[in-house]
């Protein structure tokens, strides 16, 4: 049997139904092509597949792998190291507030990642390349209707387990969350993109933001050491997402994308995250001083930062935007952040001991 | 409707006699060419009754583009062999390859200017920069021995489809319907066609389905991973990767890889592709609001092409 495939335009009235896959209650519309996205002349060709034939794993399953399990330590990490830093409040780990706060920040990565998947859905980012963010949508196993839904779930769950956290220190944290709203709205908006305004932002809010609210919300105290222990993260963290960047350059440019990377040319693209990169190796080592970390553990960083040697290497020698090396920066990307987080814990964990 | 004939492409009369060698060269590269992709001109332009003028236009703005990028690829490759014949760059010289490739694109403008549809020009100008972007963007990729399918199909979008799109748009543009879904569509057709006509050209390097006897392995060893080499190495330990590049003769590739597993890899490929037709049907088959009543017996040649682009037979 012939696969039956539907082809519309941005301006054709079934178009959103089919992107958010509310069009039928029995069929799946996975989209095989997309031209011109993010713009009014947007034109999506669909696979319509019956939902026998989508074969979606259980529910759960799928859940969690819109959770980005692979990501949780790009949120889980530094909160952990930012309770870990406060070892003078350690009895107030027993305390209700604190286990809310890991909940809420579970809920709250959970949702963040979801409405990211629903986003770049929509604006054709994972239609596109189908290495980005959980796949689930565009091989039908949910709607992005239904995962909007498990989105706003997972906010609630998010901002219930929130609200106690925050009674520990509400003016505080009512100033962290207004710079994480700030935040928010300049990466959602696209604001500044071609000064670096989005990914200074997402440095932010993957760190200090994180670590102070996490240590204001847990303990109902912050200090300059939670923001230096912040920044080291951040800056991390938005390097990962940046080398990320790489692989949509070429699309980038057919495509009218707009990201930091992607409004630098690729020579300059690669040059600027070699150097941060150089950068990164030093200043989880210089937080540390900052920290008070033990010499030992200072001395550990060269081996600590071998994965993100590898990555940079392998940025190195990539001669296009389209070079395999460049194919699983992703992964090197993460484990680099990974092996950075491990240093954290156990160098905080160690002084708790 | 008129029958697809012979068209003579290339006329010693269109270039100036007091250049040395130039006809020679011109000569020893377009007598030995199919003419492909000037035959889809035809094939095209018949349904839409194009005049003979525009249909000599588009075939030899088609067939000198296409040509003019040989004489450069085959000097960026150091290729030593065109079409079974010595490389122009290696029988004259690298600079006369250069200058007679500048010089048959400048003829494309010439032409076309002189024809006086302006939409035509930029559109014939893009698809040139297209071109020049996809063969700078493959040479990138040289000795890239980790290169995948998607990789590829990105670079073959560019290098090898921007023609196939500009032979399916270019007659409509003549005759000035410039009707944007339209386009769209033929833009999205043209860009399978390439992906095919590639993916099925990469598998001649393999001996599959090879009658017209092209020189094996030549992408490999000149240090390119093609598409099916790229699947076919894609789920290759890294010591099979080093040993794959290495290999000198098809033999050897099968000995490295297995028979059955090298006969079930072009199996895959070609259930692969039998999407891609699938998809390609599907969009011919959209044409049908698009045209003209008169032109309508399009969409079925149309619908010929892919099974002749990969398969390399009529269906």
């Amino acid at each position: 049997m012939s696969t039956e495939f539907i082809t519309l335009t941005k301006n054709d009235p079934d178009f959103d139904s089919y992107l958010w896959g509310t069009f039928s209650q029995t069929h799946r519309a996975l989209p095989v092509e997309t031209y011109h996205a993010a713009t009014a002349k947007e034109r999506v060709t669909f696979r319509v597949l019956t939902l026998e034939k989508v074969a979606a794993p259980a529910w759960w399953k799928v859940y969690f792998w819109s959770a980005r399990p692979e990501l949780f330590g790009l949120t889980l990490g530094p909160a952990v190291a930012a309770w870990l830093l406060h070892v003078q409040s350690i009895n107030a780990w027993t305390k209700w507030p604190s286990w809310f706060a890991l909940a809420g920040l579970f809920f709250l990565h959970t949702a963040v990642f979801l409405a990211n998947d629903v986003q770049d859905h929509l604006r054709g980012f994972d239609r596109l390349n189908h290495r980005r963010g959980s796949q689930v949508i565009q091989k039908g196993w949910v709607t992005a209707s239904a995962m909007k839904r498990w989105a706003w779930v997972n906010f609630a769950l998010a901002v219930l387990f929130g609200v106690p956290a925050f009674l520990n220190a509400p003016l505080e944290l009512a100033l962290v969350c207004s710079i994480a709203a700030a935040a928010l709205v300049t990466i959602t908006g696209k604001y500044g993109v071609r000064f670096g305004a989005c990914d200074l932002s997402l440095a932010l809010l993957f760190g200090p933001l994180l670590t102070t609210g996490i240590a204001l919300a847990s303990f109902g105290e912050a200090s300059f050491k939670d923001i230096a222990l912040g920044l080291s993260f951040g800056f991390l963290t938005v390097w990962v997402f940046q080398v990320r960047q790489f692989e949509d350059l070429f699309r980038a440019k057919a495509e009218n994308f707009r990201t930091f990377f992607g409004h630098l040319s690729f020579d300059r693209a690669r040059k600027f995250a070699l150097i941060e990169g150089i950068a990164l190796l030093f200043i989880p080592p210089a937080a540390g001083v900052i920290l008070n970390l033990q010499l030992g553990f200072l001395l550990l960083s060269p081996l600590v930062g071998l994965p993100l040697i590898f990555t940079l290497r392998r940025i190195y020698l990539a001669a296009s935007p389209l070079s395999s090396s460049l194919a699983d920066l992703s992964k090197w990307s993460l484990a680099s952040h990974l092996s950075w987080t491990a240093w954290w814990v156990f160098a905080l964990g160690v002084a708790w001991l | 409707m008129r029958v697809v004939k012979d068209l003579k492409i290339f006329s010693k009369d269109d270039f100036p006699k007091y250049l040395p060698k130039l006809h020679s060269l011109y000569d020893d590269l377009f007598s030995a060419g199919k003419g492909f992709r000037s035959k889809l001109i035809q094939r095209i332009g018949k349904h839409l009754s194009l005049n003979e003028r525009q249909e000599l236009l588009l075939a030899q703005t088609i067939e000198f583009i296409h040509n003019a990028s040989l004489l450069h690829d085959d000097l960026i490759d150091r290729s030593a062999l065109r079409r079974n014949k010595t490389a122009a760059w290696l029988k004259y010289s690298p600079e006369y390859a250069v200058l007679a490739g500048d010089y048959l694109l400048a003829r494309v403008m010439v032409n076309l200017s002189r024809f006086g549809n302006l939409r035509l020009i930029q559109y014939t100008a893009e698809m040139i920069s297209d071109l020049l972007e996809g063969e700078w963007i493959q040479d990138s990729l040289m000795r890239d021995w980790n290169v995948q399918l998607n990789q590829l199909d990105q670079v073959h979008d560019l290098k090898t489809a921007s023609l196939f799109k500009w032979c399916l748009r270019a007659p409509f543009i003549i005759q000035e319907n410039y009707d944007e879904s339209l386009h769209q569509t033929l833009d999205e057709m043209g860009s399978l066609l390439g992906l095919l006509f590639q993916r099925g050209d990469d598998l001649l390097d393999f001996d599959i389905r090879n009658d017209e006897g092209k020189a094996l392995l030549g992408d490999l060893k000149s240090g390119y991973l093609n598409s099916f080499a790229a699947f076919l190495a894609r789920n290759f330990k890294e010591e099979q990767k080093q040993l794959l590049r290495k290999c000198e003769t098809l033999d050897a590739v099968k000995a490295l890889v297995g028979i059955a597993e090298f006969n079930r890899a072009v199996q895959e490929f070609d259930d692969l592709n039998r999407q891609v037709i699938e998809l390609y049907d599907h969009k011919a088959k959209s044409l049908e609001s698009r045209l003209a009543p008169e032109a309508l017996g399009l969409i079925n040649d149309l619908m010929g092409l892919p099974s002749l682009l990969y398969f390399r037979k009529s269906r």
